[in-house]
């Protein structure tokens, strides 16, 4: 979930009071924001990804006071056209083909609001953009600007211009190698060409999505601002724009629409509200309230929605930057959280079915039971593990083939799916080496093998004891007595099991069928775990035992 | 008059004996004896009230290898390895040593070849000092030798090794037992008297009638028994086990899936889009098997679902849905992926499901996050189902587990709208998020060919698990450690809910 920071202050001045940080707390529940804690006049809050218009203090103070009561339906901004337009090159069709512009004048910034812009920024890069991935943003001030844009690819050793925080002229080739953000997102262009957006003047604004011109960046000073977003998707990088206009009018402005051409193809910055409609009955059934048309106006307008009924349907004007709305639906969860979830009355669910429990569990039950009876520990192994330890380690090698990888293990440790669970039990014992003896231990667990290019789920039981002598006999009377109390007739048959002492290890049949093993394990499989007493395991295959 | 002769029980000779010679700690007694600690205990604690012995208490020191050390006592120290090599070649550059090390050894065989000035540097080149002191590795073939040495206290150069995380030390306290004089005298001048005394009654002495006249011995009662370990199911079972019961209670059924499968039935299908953080290389295992062949209606449905949303009213995600990326096989990351694919498989179908088992996330393993978890998840499909219910499925479940306090928070998840998290509270640990659930997307439902509404939640059983089990390390529900799982008692938590 993003890390988001907010600031008191600017909270605080703009409900016109302070509130305890329980109060805050409560009214950030309603964000589906988590506070985390205070570094000085910042509160740190985790969000959920889906609400990127809620991940500024401005974005967020705005849908508060709706919340509160202190102001109430959707926000009104002045659009006009602009008298410029954006040309964007077909060459860049299939690099990054697409970029939207709009702009905002009017508007009033000092040094901390310019601050939570930038960082504002970076958060949307980060996370909604996917590491401007999906998208980039810039921003600009349009008194350094003139007459159209353009958008186009140009070679890296073509470029040139002072990019941010940099105290000259450099070339492409310098920006990706020299500086921080070109070192950081050069694999996102060509490996010798990037998208550019110059000025009819021939000005660079910046080189996408790496990083913008130092000349004719955004300062406290600035009250005309350029906001640009490059991609592949318009109506996404559209929505990316829009985000900013949000953040960024909250600081007062009119914003521009700007024309986009593509060849003889155009399309405009697009502003638009959209309009969503459900019905009371269709609220009622999703989340069992019962409201009446003034709360259910009063509500969505609290979550700043512009609202009309018409019909009995409710007709919902949705913010153009609320670009979580997909479905009517979502507007019915910002309905149901204005309620507060916590004040919705519970009524159990009148759904009336036949409990029932799966085969697999009442037998692993059921052999609990009894290998508790027999007096052995039950242990828990994670199902990831070292390969090592289930082949050479156990003298398996020939396995190896069956044994599933992880493409991206995390470590050595679990960079597979153990095919057997022996020899996670024998990694468990040798943790245990200098704790009390006899030890007799059980996992019932599932494994998974590939046999013959199929995925092979197993489910087993291994049980071994180790001692400082260990009894065969008694083994076999343990297994012999599980077997028997499920009905099985089981018999032994001469196996030599590589991880097994010679003539001491044996296949376990019931009915002609090969059902699991029993075997002494060879001290050299011992010593491989530093286990320095004989042991004795057979493992089980439950599925094939119990047709699972 | 002659002093009483010392009356004896064979066992009591039989212990005595052995301290003849000289004095005995009493591990070793038990064990030469082969009588348990605990029999041998109580009989000392006999002897002394006898003033037949005296002891004396002496604190020592096991010293053991740690994996590290058994590494080192095999190979050598890499100072040691790095003194060899030098005194076959007399100076070496630093380059020719990353050619024989691997960059972890060289960094301690340098560090500690200085430290313990075995080597110099000068003028380019790494040279042996004159002080050659390979005493070290002499003082580790020895442990690993013995496996285990006894200290009576602690050197330096046991101090640097255990400082180097080569050894481990346990402090002991040992009890060493001696005869005193007169009875030792009186052991080897035979002047003493056998009395036959019985400590335990036979069957044979209840069916021949001699138990009447049998005098037997009276319980030591101050004596601690032997410790027995029984054997049980493991805590997180057991837990899991109730988890279980409470949902057949509700009238739920138990259900199961495939833990390697194609992202496609993860996620896809979950409306989860194919941009999604969760589904890259660092959040999600892939294992290493060709991707599999995905064909049929559903996709063709899960690919508008992703476009265009698939129905009326929704607008989708608005991207090109790939098949490629969904045919990539993984791990499963989460049971839900079990719920969804019984709602393929049963469609339109009054049901209430669930299904307890493991999923794999790529998380470093710390006292929070493990690669490998448990989830229980599950849902409700029927006619009139609504949030209220799922809100009330909640507190019922939770009441059902002995907790009694739960609230709700609003919360995103890309499969279900409305979604929520529910927050219980446990006694010593306050508020914990433990159910997050919703509704299924009316895309998703649509996708899948269901018209009841769906409610799907999901237990974070792992957190649950360690608040009433008082486990503060999630690996802990997975412990390596036998004593842990021998010796919790489970009385303690489920008494504290």
């Amino acid at each position: 979930m993003p890390t988001v920071s907010y600031n008191l202050d600017e909270i605080y001045k703009s409900i016109g009071k302070q509130i305890s940080l329980e109060e805050l707390n409560e009214v950030l529940e309603f964000c589906k924001c988590e506070f985390k804690q205070i570094k000085g006049s910042e509160v740190i809050c985790e969000i959920t990804p889906d609400r990127p218009d809620l991940f500024s203090t401005e974005g967020l103070v705005h849908f508060l006071k709706g919340i509160l009561g202190l102001e109430k339906g959707i926000k009104k901004i002045k659009v006009f056209k602009e008298n410029f337009k954006v040309e964007i090159s077909d060459e860049l069709k299939n690099i990054r083909p697409y970029v939207v512009i709009a702009t905002i004048r009017g508007v009033k910034l000092d040094d901390e609001s310019l601050k939570r812009i930038i960082n504002y920024q970076e958060l949307l890069h980060e996370n909604w953009c996917r590491s401007r991935k999906k998208a980039s943003i810039g921003l600009y001030d349009l008194s350094k600007l003139h007459g159209n844009i353009k958008f186009e690819l140009r070679k890296l050793d073509e470029i040139k211009f002072r990019p941010l925080e940099e105290k000259r002229e450099m070339s492409g080739w310098e920006i990706i190698k020299n500086t921080e953000k070109g070192l950081k997102y050069k694999d996102l262009i060509l490996p010798n060409a990037a998208p550019v957006l110059v000025d009819s003047k021939g000005n660079y604004l910046s080189m996408a999505p790496i990083i913008n011109s130092e000349d004719c960046k955004v300062t406290k000073n600035t009250t005309d601002i350029l906001i640009d977003s490059t991609g592949f998707d318009i109506d996404f990088i559209n929505s990316v724009v829009s985000l900013m206009i949000h953040t960024i009018t909250y600081y007062g402005g009119e914003v521009g629409i700007v024309k986009h051409q593509i060849g003889d193809r155009e399309y405009y910055t697009s502003l638009s509200n959209k309009a969503y409609q459900f019905s009371l009955k269709d609220f009622e059934k999703v989340t069992g309230l019962n409201l009446t048309c003034n709360q259910v106006i009063d509500f969505l307008e609290k979550a700043r929605y512009g609202t009309k009924i018409e019909d009995e349907q409710i007709k919902v004007e949705v913010p153009f930057y609320r670009v979580d709305i997909l479905h009517p639906i979502d507007i019915i969860e910002d309905l149901a959280i204005i309620y507060g979830y916590n004040k919705i009355e519970l009524e159990l669910p009148v759904l009336v079915t036949k409990p029932k429990i799966s085969k697999k569990t009442i037998i692993h039950n059921l052999i609990r039971d009894i290998m508790n009876g027999f007096g052995f520990q039950e242990i828990l192994n994670y199902m990831l593990c070292d390969f090592e330890i289930q082949t050479t380690k156990v003298n398996l090698d020939q396995i190896s083939s069956e044994i599933i990888t992880i493409q991206n293990p995390i470590s050595k440790d679990f960079n597979c799916i153990r095919a057997n669970l022996f020899p996670c039990v024998l990694q468990f014992l040798s943790k245990n080496t200098s704790k009390p003896y006899p030890q007799k231990v059980y996992e019932i667990g599932d494994v998974i093998n590939l046999s013959e290019g199929k995925i092979i789920t197993k489910n087993k039981l291994a049980a071994c004891v180790i001692d400082n002598i260990v009894d065969f006999e008694l083994m076999h009377g343990y297994l012999f007595s599980l077997l028997e109390n499920f009905n099985f007739d089981l018999t032994l048959s001469n196996a030599n099991l590589p991880f097994g002492l010679e003539e001491r290890s044996a296949y376990i049949n019931v009915n002609s069928k090969t059902i699991g093993w029993i075997a002494e394990i060879n001290p050299n499989v011992l010593l491989n775990f530093s286990l320095r007493m004989p042991a004795i395991i057979f493992e089980l295959d439950l599925t094939k035992t119990f047709d699972f | 008059m002659a002093e009483a002769k010392p009356k004896l029980t064979r066992l009591d000779l039989e212990l005595l004996t052995f301290l003849l010679e000289h004095e005995m700690d009493v591990d070793e007694l038990s064990r030469l004896a082969n009588i348990p600690i605990t029999t041998v205990f109580s009989k000392i604690e006999e002897f002394k009230q006898k003033g037949w012995i005296s002891l004396r208490e002496e604190h020592i020191y096991k010293v053991r290898l740690t994996e590290e050390g058994l590494n080192y006592a095999e190979q050598g120290l890499p100072e040691s390895r790095l003194v060899n090599i030098l005194k076959e070649n007399k100076e070496l550059k630093m380059d020719d040593l990353k050619r024989i090390f691997d960059e972890k050894t060289l960094k301690i065989a340098l560090t500690n070849g200085f430290k313990r000035k075995l080597i110099i540097y000068q003028d380019g080149f790494l040279k042996l000092s004159n002080n050659i002191d390979l005493s070290l590795d002499a003082l580790l073939k020895e442990i690993y030798e013995k496996r285990e040495i006894e200290l009576k206290s602690i050197e330096e150069e046991i101090k640097y090794l255990l400082h180097r995380n080569l050894i481990e030390i346990k402090p002991l306290k040992k009890i060493y037992v001696s005869l005193n004089s007169k009875l030792k005298h009186d052991l080897q001048t035979g002047n003493y008297t056998i009395v036959e005394e019985k400590s335990k009654l036979t069957s044979e002495d209840i069916i021949s009638g001699k138990w009447k006249e049998l005098k037997l011995k009276q319980y030591n009662l101050s004596a601690l028994p032997p410790k027995i370990y029984f054997g049980r199911t493991h805590i997180y079972m057991k837990f899991l086990d109730e988890v279980r019961k409470i949902l057949l209670e509700m009238g739920f059924e138990e259900e199961e899936g495939p833990y390697i499968l194609p992202e496609f039935w993860n996620f896809d299908v979950l409306f989860v889009p194919q941009d999604h953080p969760a589904r890259d290389m660092h959040a999600t295992f892939r294992v290493n098997l060709s991707p599999v062949n995905l064909d049929g209606e559903i996709v063709k449905r899960v690919k508008e679902m992703h476009e265009n949303g698939g129905i009326k009213d929704s607008i989708g995600w608005r991207y090109k849905w790939e098949k490629d990326l969904a045919s990539r096989l993984i791990l499963r990351t989460h049971t839900t992926t079990v719920s969804i694919n019984y709602l393929y498989k049963n469609g339109n179908r009054i049901a209430k499901v669930f299904c307890i088992s493991r999923n794999f996330r790529y998380d470093l393993p710390d006292a929070t996050h493990s690669p490998e978890f448990y989830q229980c998840e599950g849902i409700m499909v029927g006619p009139n189902l609504t949030f209220k219910n799922l809100l009330a499925f909640f507190k019922d479940f939770s009441e059902r587990l002995g907790i009694e306090k739960i609230k709700f928070r609003p919360t995103y998840f890309p499969f279900t709208e409305p979604s929520v998290e529910g927050i219980i509270y446990h006694k010593s640990l306050g508020w914990i998020e433990a159910l997050p659930g919703g509704m299924f997307r009316p895309e998703i439902l649509n996708a899948m060919k269901v018209e009841y509404p769906v409610l799907a939640w999901g237990i974070g059983i792992d957190r649950l698990a360690m608040a009433v089990l008082e486990i503060e390390d999630i690996r802990e529900l997975f412990s390596q450690d036998i004593s842990f799982l021998r010796n919790y008692k489970i009385y303690n938590a489920y008494s504290k809910l």
